[in-house]
């Protein structure tokens, strides 16, 4: 018995040592490989802040792993996927035009779900060890869709609010105070139309402050009965929007252009993905200096954006070592410094070695920075099949 | 040059330029009829055109199209008229039309953005007000742009088009003779207004009338301008087709497809409206004709007339320096008139980034304004040829299938095309991009070249011909000589045409290259108006360079020949 135990104990530590043998071997394959690929990486390309720190890792990758790395600056990443799909379409199943796209939620699963994805391949990445998957499940669970290693995370964002704390004294911290403070400054108050995400981010954040009851929320739109879910909704967005900016006739495109409006004075707040935006914004110029975050009592919803390779690129071996110098500590606390970007880690910063620890440590408070603490509680995404439904039925009552 | 060449120029022309819009219709209508492979969709039916009916907002988003593409493309020609009547041919006139290359030249977003930002209720006009008088001093809510009826959208189009039509009509009037056609009205005691309407107008709008087509279905189908002016809920059905061809549900791919053939439809259908209007409109004008006044006062016309140009003035200008504002601002916040401090920050990052886009695009728009300046003289100068043989085909005829792809919305083929060059693999390649630049850059290049070219006088080059006994002598030395002027503003108007392209740059490239305009449109996608600003600029830049340069060139080609000068 104790022999056997022994044996057994053994053979999975040689299967491990084994395993990471292999894996070590699949690297240096790939790194191999990789050398001279040129990798297109589309990523969206509305902010000179991004644009300068993928220039940065594109340089860096190319002294590293001679991969030359081209950003591709797209608008939507629905195009992108267009793109790989009109490739399926005409039968071309090698060297696509995309190696390597910025990517979350629907556009995950739906690429996922038609098989447009190059497949697992995160468990290759040395880098991959520090993220952070034990406390940033949705580094697992891509808006509930399984990640399976076929998405390598690179950056956490959260639904923060933001307002200037040279008007406003106290801002409101849930759904409901929001009702009370835009029936206080009539005007003042709007978020994005769905099917902008951001629109219907903030939709699922009311839903899931409103809802007695979340577990339905949390498995597929079919099982569930979506009036009754739902009815809470409905009836605060209908107090709300006689209220809104524009008494709610027209609606902004997304969290750029509330930016902007924060920026006019035209509205009093906007919301962002990214915890760390206001403190860019200021250091940018974008905001003025009394701009502060804060987020709703509650909890607001988290989630985890990715980079992913599809089916057919040609440079899958150069994507992938992009994808693993984007998730270096080098790489993630360059991001997370809010004076660059400001982007947060996926990686379990108290697990890295001292000396990438010391990276992390040395980064600037930003001013609009919250803690940890004050960032509170995560909110799970809903089941994506929420999505659509919520888009859908939203359009039927205000945009038919 | 020689006549049995001339003779493949029409018809090279045209196999180059139907080829993408054929393939791309083809590429479009399959999906909306259901078949789409790469997602297992392999069956005909009607499903999609079911689905995008079911769709919430369609039936809103149709009228929507419908008031502000037709709303707008009526407002345009009538203002366009109202401009005229009022005031061609005068001294003031001259002065207008030369500054009608540069606002042609401005980006369609950029202008709409400008526009946004000068009468939005947190806008420069209010901020100037604020200044002044101390209120509001919180922006007020007025919905005085993106309002849910169209009207901004409405108003930025019209604004926009009014310039091109007017450009269009100058190029024409010269063959009216206007001004005899005024005196002789004058002599027998009718208005400038009756003479105008009854006796210039109809051929006028003869010859508009393409133009104007263009016009109308651009209007119907534009995307970033109703995106940025447009009403949201819901928009505009081309923004909405868009929506649900980049919709995460790769289904929506299907009704995305019915509803850009919708919109193909509906363009269709609105051309053979206005069309079919010409007949009533026509018995009108007859009628009117022969009722005998006179109609010798046309006071509030003038007024009229200068009102729209004072406020096609203010807008451009206006768009203009808050463009050039933005580009040198810090911070700027409301109710500052003026930013609160300037740097020049955002321009010296800016050059570095753009250089490489820059050279792209540069030398795809020279590429492609070349070749279709090649093609359509060779075109023309079959006309030339035609018109002293007697040929039973004339493949002149077939020209007009030039102007398809500015009748045909974007969306409605562009995806197509995009499927089916990656199937002949020739995608992601430059001359591809060129290829596609050429469909939209060739019938601009025919619209402006056309009039001056067939307007030569041949007994020029007839003199020339009995004088070095060379016809290719004196086709290059004398005719192409002889027409520096209408060329050099052609390849500056392809070059303007080529710039612009955005969704062919990015379908038929895969994303691979990067022009000015592509990496502006994606920074406006963004929040920071101060890089997009710069971006605009530039991209705005560009052709107003080109325009410079076909006006400085000829003049210098022309320092020694004195008739030559001022025409």
């Amino acid at each position: 018995m104790y022999k056997s135990a022994l044996f057994l104990t053994a053979t999975f530590a040689a299967a491990l040592t084994a395993g990471t043998a292999q894996a070590e071997d699949r690297w240096d394959e790939i790194t191999d490989t990789a050398e001279g690929q040129t990798v297109y990486f589309h990523a969206w390309g509305g902010s000179d802040v991004i644009n300068d720190y993928i220039n940065w890792a594109a340089q860096r990758v190319q002294e590293e792993y001679g991969v030359n790395v081209q950003h591709v600056k797209v608008t939507e990443t629905g195009n992108v996927v267009s793109q790989v799909l009109s490739e399926k379409t005409a039968g071309r199943d090698t060297d696509g035009a995309v190696d390597l796209v910025w990517i979350n939620g629907e556009n995950f699963a739906a690429m996922k779900n038609n098989d447009l994805l190059y497949g697992p391949f995160t468990q290759w990445l040395p880098n991959y060890q520090w993220v952070d998957t034990a406390d940033k499940p949705t580094t697992l669970f891509d808006f509930t869709t399984p990640v399976e290693n076929m998405e390598a995370p690179w950056g956490m964002a959260q639904l923060v609010f933001m307002y200037d704390s040279a008007e406003i004294g106290e801002p409101p911290t849930s759904m409901e105070s929001l009702l009370d403070f835009a029936r206080e400054n009539p005007g003042r108050v709007t978020y994005p139309a769905p099917p902008s995400f951001y629109g219907t981010t903030f939709i699922k954040q009311t839903l899931l402050e409103l809802a007695d009851n979340r577990t339905p929320l949390y498995n597929p739109v079919d099982n569930a009965d979506f009036d009754a879910v739902t009815a809470p909704l409905w009836d605060y967005l209908d107090q709300l929007h006689p209220l809104m900016w524009r008494r709610g006739q027209t609606f902004t495109s997304g969290a750029p252009e509330m930016k902007q409006l924060l920026n006019d004075g035209e509205i009093a707040i906007s919301l962002s993905f990214n915890p760390n935006d206001a403190s860019n914004a200021i250091a940018t110029g974008e905001l003025p200096e009394t701009i502060r975050t804060y987020v709703h009592d509650d909890g607001s919803i988290g989630n985890t954006h990715f980079v992913a390779i599809p089916y057919n690129s040609g440079s899958a071996e150069g994507a992938m070592v992009l994808a693993d110098f984007l998730m270096s500590p080098e790489a993630q606390a360059r991001k997370a410094n809010t004076d660059i970007w400001g982007d947060p880690t996926v990686l379990d910063v108290d697990r890295l070695p001292a000396e990438d620890r010391a990276l992390f440590e040395a980064l600037p408070q930003g001013k609009a920075t919250l803690s940890a603490d004050e960032l509170g509680a995560v909110l799970r995404e809903p089941h994506t099949s929420w999505v659509e439904a919520l888009e859908r039925a939203w359009q039927e009552r205000y945009a038919n | 040059m020689r006549p049995a060449i001339l003779r493949w120029f029409p018809r090279l022309t045209i196999a180059a330029f139907l080829t993408p819009v054929v393939l791309g219709l083809a590429g479009t209508w399959l999906p909306a009829l259901g078949w789409f492979p790469a997602l297992d969709q392999t069956r005909l039916t009607f499903a999609p055109w079911v689905d995008l009916m079911a769709y919430p907002g369609v039936g809103h988003a149709l009228r929507l199209t419908l008031v502000t593409g037709l709303g707008s493309a009526v407002l345009a020609l009538a203002v366009t008229a109202i401009i005229l009547v009022a005031f061609y041919p005068s001294r003031p006139f001259r002065r207008l039309e030369r500054l009608l290359a540069p606002i042609l030249s401005v980006p369609h977003a950029a202008f709409a953005i400008g526009i946004g930002f000068l009468v939005a209720p947190s806008g420069w006009l209010l901020r100037i007000i604020e200044t002044v008088t101390g209120w509001p001093s919180i922006p007020p809510n007025w919905l005085t742009f993106k309002d849910p009826w169209g009207f901004s959208l409405i108003g930025v189009l019209a604004l926009k088009e009014i310039p091109f039509l007017l450009f269009m009509a100058l190029a024409s009037l010269p063959a009216l003779k206007v001004r005899e056609t005024l005196w002789l009205g004058h002599s027998l005691g009718y208005g400038r207004l009756k003479t105008w309407l009854m006796l210039l107008w109809p051929p006028l709008y003869d010859r508009l009338r393409l133009p104007f087509y263009a016009v109308v279905a651009f209007a119907l189908s534009v995307v970033d301008i109703a995106l940025i002016a447009g009403p949201t809920t819901p928009p505009t059905l081309a923004v909405l087709v868009t929506r649900l061809f980049n919709d995460p549900d790769l289904l929506l791919r299907l009704p995305g497809a019915a509803g850009a053939t919708l919109l193909l439809l509906v363009t269709v259908g609105s051309l053979l409206f206005l069309r079919l209007l010409e007949y009533p409109g026509h018995r009108l004008l007859t009628r009117w004709l022969a009722n005998g006044r006179r109609w010798q006062k046309a006071g509030s016309l003038r007024m009229l007339g200068g009102l729209s140009v004072a406020v096609g003035a203010i807008a451009y200008a206006g768009s203009l320096c808050i463009l050039l504002l933005w580009s040198i601002a810090d911070r700027w916040r409301y109710p500052d008139a003026l930013p609160a401090g300037f740097s020049l920050r955002h321009w010296t990052d800016s050059l570095d980034r753009i250089a490489d886009p820059l050279w792209l695009t540069l030398s795809t728009g020279l590429t492609s304004a070349v070749i279709a300046l090649i093609l359509v003289i060779g075109a023309l100068e079959n006309e030339v040829r035609l018109r002293y043989s007697q040929s039973r085909f004339n493949s002149q005829h077939l020209l007009w299938v030039l102007y398809l792809p500015l009748l045909v919305p974007q969306i409605a083929f562009l995806f197509g095309f995009q499927v089916s060059l990656i199937w002949l693999g020739i995608d992601g390649t430059w001359w591809v991009l060129v290829w596609s630049h050429l469909v939209f850059v060739l019938p601009y290049t025919f619209l402006t070249l056309s009039g001056p070219y067939r307007a030569f006088d041949d007994r020029y080059a007839w003199v020339a011909i009995s004088l070095s006994g060379s016809t290719v002598r004196s086709f290059w030395q004398i005719k192409l000589g002889m027409l520096w002027r209408p060329i050099a503003y052609t390849l500056a108007t392809g070059f303007a045409v080529s710039v612009a392209q955005y969704l062919p740059t990015l379908f038929i490239g895969g994303g691979r290259f990067a022009t000015v305009t592509t990496e502006a449109v994606s920074l406006a996608s963004g929040s920071d108006r101060r890089t997009t600003a710069v971006y605009a600029l530039v991209q705005q830049g560009l052709p107003l360079l080109g325009f410079l340069l076909a006006i400085l060139l000829p003049a210098w080609r022309y320092r020694h020949h004195r008739a030559m000068q001022h025409r």
